[in-house]
């Protein structure tokens, strides 16, 4: 008698496609039938394995929850993704070095200087003055020192007043200019 | 002498379809045109991929899982893996069995990271001789359960190949492909993973 079915061929037997050499074994070999029965069995068991259906409302779920994680992802296939991972920190370390850059602006005397003086004018409110200005620059100027009223003042957290902010962030030449847009519009006599 | 070709091929005749079948000649094609669509920036494409192909995606998570909301949470990252490498599909199996691949693959990974699951099953404890009539449903979940158990107890081959051949009805040609192995392979898995599934579940081969 030839060698009784191996594995593959018992699946092939369940399959229906043993070939016609094999499948005169199976006649023949008690073994074997014992063996296919079996497998056949447990199949027939392991069809009682059934997912339970979830709700109706589930299934377009599942295209909500992929779209909006495909939201971030501009195009199949990650061509946009290969520079992504390199895009956030390259702008991330760009706005660094700004930040460093103007915020290591050394504050020598003459900007000790100027920053005391900035804080020892008075705090004249200038929002009549804002009415009727041209120049955009000095709008901005006017507005900014609209800010400094001691009646109005204003939450500026760590940064402190906008004096400490002027100091910390501008050029001393521009600390001068603002000084002197703000000591114009103060003196601006009323219209 | 037993007639052997009275053993029902594969699968079962009568057998409730447990799972969405596999897509015929014609679906397949049109899933590599809805592939080129979205490829071609129409994201409107993928998503009809999402909704002809969720609840197999689904089904195949949740046979690895067994709750329903890891297999929400793997059916999404497959389709979101798919997306990601759908310039990487070479078009040499179908998008399902592509697809079916990448769920898989989630799961296991998934399954790899779970605690280690109940202790081995002990045939003799499973069978109640004090249980209800065969018709009783008690007895048959009881069964059902017996059963999930025995097939999360398998090893990951076996089970992978188990699950892919009798629920989502592949070829033994797509499960190999997609598992990697050969064809002889995947049969000897379903073989052994039948046979300890009877092992388990009070009888041997």
């Amino acid at each position: 008698m030839s060698a009784c079915l191996r594995p593959d061929e018992v699946i092939d037997a369940l399959d229906g496609v043993l070939p016609a050499s094999r499948r005169a074994h199976l006649d023949c070999c008690a073994a074997c039938r014992a063996t296919l029965a079996a497998v056949s069995a447990a199949l027939h068991e392991a069809r009682r394995d059934e997912v339970p259906e979830p709700s109706p409302y589930f299934w377009p779920s599942i295209n909500a929850r992929v779209s909006a994680a495909l939201a971030q992802d501009a195009a199949p296939g990650g061509t946009r993704r290969r520079w992504w991972p390199l895009l956030v920190p390259a702008a991330a370390l760009a706005g660094l070095v700004l930040a460093l850059s103007i915020a290591s602006t050394p504050r020598d005397a003459r900007d000790v200087a100027t920053a005391a003086a900035i804080d020892r004018e008075p705090a004249a409110p200038v929002e009549a003055a804002a009415d009727g200005v041209d120049d955009p620059a000095l709008a901005l100027v006017v507005d900014l020192a609209a800010l400094v009223d001691d009646a109005e003042p204003l939450p500026l957290g760590p940064i402190g007043d906008l004096g400490e902010m002027a100091a910390r962030t501008l050029t001393v030449d521009e600390q001068e200019a603002l000084q002197a847009l703000l000591r114009a519009a103060v003196d601006r006599p009323p219209s | 002498m037993r007639d052997h070709a009275s053993i029902a091929p594969w699968p079962l005749p009568g057998a409730p379809a447990m799972t969405a079948a596999s897509p015929g000649a014609a679906e397949a094609d049109d899933d590599l045109a809805l592939v080129d669509a979205a490829l071609s920036g129409q994201p409107e494409a993928f998503d009809r991929l999402v909704t002809r192909h969720r609840r197999a995606v689904y089904h195949v998570c949740y046979r690895f899982v067994r709750n329903h909301e890891d297999a929400a949470d793997l059916t999404q990252d497959t389709f979101v893996r798919a997306w990601r490498a759908l310039g990487s599909f070479r078009r040499q199996a179908r998008f399902s069995t592509w697809l079916h691949r990448i769920a898989v693959n989630v799961s296991l990974n998934k399954v790899s990271v779970k605690t280690p699951g109940t202790e081995p099953l002990d045939p003799e404890a499973l069978v109640d001789v004090g249980a209800a009539a065969p018709g009783d449903r008690l007895a048959a979940d009881e069964r059902a359960r017996l059963v999930r158990e025995a097939i999360d107890a398998l090893p990951p081959r076996q089970r992978s190949a188990l699950i892919l051949r009798t629920y989502h009805e592949l070829s033994h040609q797509e499960v190999a492909r997609l598992v990697g192995t050969s064809v002889g392979a995947v049969k000897a898995n379903v073989f052994h993973a039948l046979a300890n599934l009877r092992r388990r579940l009070g009888g041997a081969l």
